[in-house]
């Protein structure tokens, strides 16, 4: 601590008392005293974080619809989970608020609020009751039953510290019930919002089982929460760990049913969101976001292997790692890494990682009667993979001269986007087209479409300016100045060097009125391409408005320098001649000389004025 | 600015005092989360320890029996209802959190809300703990704020007692130099002085540890 230097004191001094919130400038100081810059830029900081750690939650005490807000208990990709209270039944709910970025498309809420309403239906004993949806001043809620319990994913994690071999049903009894998150909030049940009926007691036999068969059975139930789910016509979409609590009965209770599909688009713009969800996402959901019971399927084998094993069977460091290895590699054999793990687990794990949707279990039922034939010891229907049909299966899917030619992850990644490009090319055509016949709202339509799915190619940013573009010019034809606006500008922030974008943004700001902030965008379109003299003739229309009639007149110089017979342009002129009130020929003559007009087009304009 | 009671508050607490259930769950919820820090800070480590393993439905009892006792009470400024709450929720905790804890939790929500003649004293257990961010939190701030508070918490608790007593006076409850110089016999200037020395201690704290250094 610097206490040697006394006016760095003195300067900390006055920090400590004048800080309230950001408003402390920390630039002047270090203007002020520049040989103490980097301590005073240091000292700030750590002011800073200790402020930023005194301050109390802003959520906590708000209402919202019938709740009130307690605190935050969790937070991921699908948006913040509160403890709240719901005031009429004075009970506690888990209440889910959806992330910002969701609740801005239209679609997208109404197609959450209408499967809320149906999951809202559900009664089932492993899937987590949602008693009410709806929004009010753009925020959008769930409110679902609370579940004192510990998620999966938080399960693995602490297993992962016990020797695997010593692990047995008795020890998830343990972590859960001393686990910090679950003594918290361990409500009672009657405060919990839960039917009791619902919690069900196990047989206390039930604890000394082996791990094996404590996950399986588990498994056995979450299977037939989905099937009942599948059955209702709902699929999960994003089924992995974290969405499987369990009580410390040792209850499965399936949470977020049917939230996923549009998040992913919105999760894969942060990747560091999408990176957590990824891992369970299957093959057909990476190349075009296709969920249905296969899906589900799929991702309940990718959770039943990290369970089992203990280990992610498409573990990666990056992203693109992890797409590759869910794309293309086999999942490692669980024999291998325990001996204790049956092969007809193995198998049916293994049926469900079937990277061909038609391959895996045609439906919940099947797993979940497979699940139950093994608990029960009678036969089961998947059927073991030998190591040579693996071998198999891998070089079928993966012919020789694309690997010689690309490398692994080269080649699936032009294959997906391949496959995405005809889409968005179909999306933008059409959106041409109904553009073209000024039918704004379908265009608008087709371009969104397409902006959806270009999202999820990786380098397309080329492509998603111009699509930002297209939107903006859209928005402009139906004459929605604001949101032509927003879309110019995301174009713009792609590539700052984007004219058309740059134009655009100045006609809309034009068409609404605001001539200042044409007239600079015009001027940054002129920039980048000096040589439009539409852009000349743009800005003079802009000067003009505000009143500088003689910028005006000389952006109009240019434009008829390089099309020296507009007649547009000229038009212009002769109007800005007329607002300057010179009517006869000797006055126009020498205003215009004077502007730097030559003789040859003086002539044509007094020509066109007559 | 700092005296003002806020708007929301002043009208919770007169709706509190008539015996609105609404606003009693307004006030527990908006300042459950800060009271059980200060109570927290201000305990020592083996009831700290007990506090931890208190659930929240336990602490909302706590505090909406020290919520009805708002009718002895008549809160000038935010600080000052904020003093009295965390002071009258830490007697509570000191005096029966081993009773709360060997009872068997018999009073949920519902009944003590519903129950219009409760006795004031008669809760149940008590309270918390720092809650850890459940499902697949993203490395966003989230994760760093609650790393930032519970890290800072561990910091407080090495400064000396007087010292964290004028932070959690000033900042966590948000009471003015001049009404912590009246509550403790001082003049506004030595009080001033004394917290100036505190932050000063917790940010040479601060500048050893990796929480804060690492950011």
């Amino acid at each position: 601590m610097g206490e040697k230097d006394p006016v760095l004191n003195d300067i900390i001094y006055e920090f400590i008392d004048k800080f309230s919130g950001s408003d402390a400038d920390i630039e002047e100081y270090c203007k002020k005293y520049p040989s103490l810059e980097d301590k005073l830029q240091q000292r700030f900081r750590i002011i800073k974080l200790i402020e930023e750690g005194l301050k109390e939650e802003v959520w906590s005490g708000r209402r919202i619809g019938e709740y009130i807000i307690v605190e935050e208990i969790g937070q991921g990709g699908m948006g913040t989970v509160f403890l709240a209270i719901q005031t009429s039944l004075n009970r506690y709910v888990a209440l889910k608020i959806l992330p910002f970025g969701l609740t801005l498309d239209n679609k997208a809420v109404r197609r959450f609020q209408n499967e809320a309403k149906i999951i809202a239906k559900f009664n089932h004993p492993y899937i987590v009751p949602v008693f009410s949806s709806g929004g009010e001043e753009g925020i959008y809620y769930i409110a679902m039953a609370f579940i004192p319990g510990l998620s999966l994913n938080k399960i693995i994690e602490i297993l992962k510290h016990h020797s695997f071999h010593e692990i047995k049903a008795s020890t998830i009894k343990n972590i859960i019930s001393t686990h910090p998150d679950f003594m918290r909030f361990n409500l009672d049940l009657k405060n919990s919002g839960l039917d009791e009926a619902i919690m069900s007691q196990r047989d206390p036999s039930f604890w000394d089982n082996s791990y094996l068969k404590f996950i399986l059975t588990i498994f056995h139930e979450v299977a037939d929460a989905l099937n009942y789910a599948h059955r209702n016509g709902i699929y999960h979409g994003d089924l992995k760990p974290s969405n499987i609590i369990l009580t410390p009965e040792g209850i499965p209770m399936i949470v977020d049913f049917g939230l996923a599909r549009d998040m992913k688009a919105i999760a894969s713009t942060q990747s560091k969101e999408f990176a957590g969800t990824i891992g369970y996402a299957s093959p057909e959901q990476i190349r075009d976001n296709m969920v249905d019971e296969r899906s589900d399927i799929w991702s309940l084998g990718v959770t039943l292997y990290e369970l089992i094993s203990l280990n992610h069977p498409f573990g990666g460091k990056t992203i693109s790692e992890i797409i590759d290895k869910i794309l293309n590699s086999e999942p490692p054999s669980l024999k291998k890494q325990s001996k204790k793990i049956p092969k007809d687990v193995e198998a049916i794990i293994f049926k469900c990682l079937e990277k061909d949707p038609k391959r895996r279990y045609s439906n919940m039922t099947m797993l979940r009667e497979d699940l139950k034939n093994f608990l029960e010891s009678k036969p089961i229907k998947a059927r073991p993979v030998g190591m040579m049909n693996r071998t198999y299966k891998w070089v079928k899917r993966h012919p020789l001269i694309s690997l010689l030619t690309f490398g692994l992850l080269l080649t699936l990644m032009i294959a997906s986007s391949l496959f995405l490009n005809k889409k968005i090319n179909d999306y933008i055509n059409n959106g041409n087209a109904f553009y073209d016949e000024g039918d704004y709202d379908k265009a608008l339509y087709n371009y969104n479409e397409a902006s959806d799915f270009l999202k999820r190619i990786p380098f397309s940013k080329q492509h998603q300016k111009e699509v930002f573009y297209k939107l903006g010019d859209a928005c402009l034809g139906k004459g929605d100045h604001g949101r032509a606006i927003s879309y110019y500008k995301k174009a713009i922030e792609i590539d700052s060097k984007y004219p058309q974008a740059m134009v655009g943004l100045g006609d809309a700001y034009y068409e609404w009125k605001f001539y200042d902030e044409a007239i600079k965008s015009y001027k940054s379109a002129i920039e980048l391409s000096p040589n439009d003299r539409y852009n000349y003739y743009k800005l003079g229309r802009a000067l003009t408005k505000k009143g500088s009639l003689d910028e005006a007149i000389m952006s109009y110089l240019i434009a008829i320098r390089l099309a020296p017979k507009d007649s547009d342009t000229i038009g212009e002129i002769v109007s800005i001649i007329n607002k300057k009130g010179l009517y006869k020929n000797d006055e126009i003559k020498k205003y215009l000389k004077d502007m730097g007009f030559n003789n040859e087009q003086i002539d044509s304009i007094i020509s066109s004025k007559q | 600015m700092k005296e003002d009671m806020d708007y929301d508050t002043q009208v919770l607490i007169n709706e509190a005092k008539l015996g609105d259930k609404d606003a009693l769950n307004s006030l527990f919820a908006r300042y459950q989360n800060r009271v059980l820090r200060i109570v927290r800070l201000r305990l020592n480590p083996e009831l700290r320890e007990k506090l931890k393993m208190q659930s929240i439905d336990i602490v909302q009892d706590v505090f909406i029996a020290a919520l009805r006792k708002l009718n002895e009470f008549e809160p000038t400024s935010k600080g000052a209802f904020l003093h009295w709450l965390s002071k009258i929720v830490e007697n509570y905790i000191r005096d029966q959190i081993d009773y709360f804890s060997a009872q068997k939790r018999h009073s949920p929500l519902k009944e003590i809300l519903l129950d219009e003649t409760l006795k004031t004293d008669s809760g149940s257990e008590v309270k918390v703990h720092e809650i850890i961010p459940s499902e697949d939190t993203s490395p966003s701030q989230y994760a760093s704020r609650k790393e930032i508070k519970s890290a800072l918490d561990n910091l407080l608790l090495r400064v000396e007692e007087a010292d964290r007593e004028v932070i959690i006076l000033y900042k966590l409850e948000e009471l003015t130099f001049k009404e912590i110089a009246q509550l403790h016999n001082k003049t506004e200037e030595a009080v001033r002085k004394q917290y100036h020395r505190a932050f000063q201690k917790l940010i040479s704290f601060a500048e050893e540890d990796p929480t804060f250094k690492g950011i």
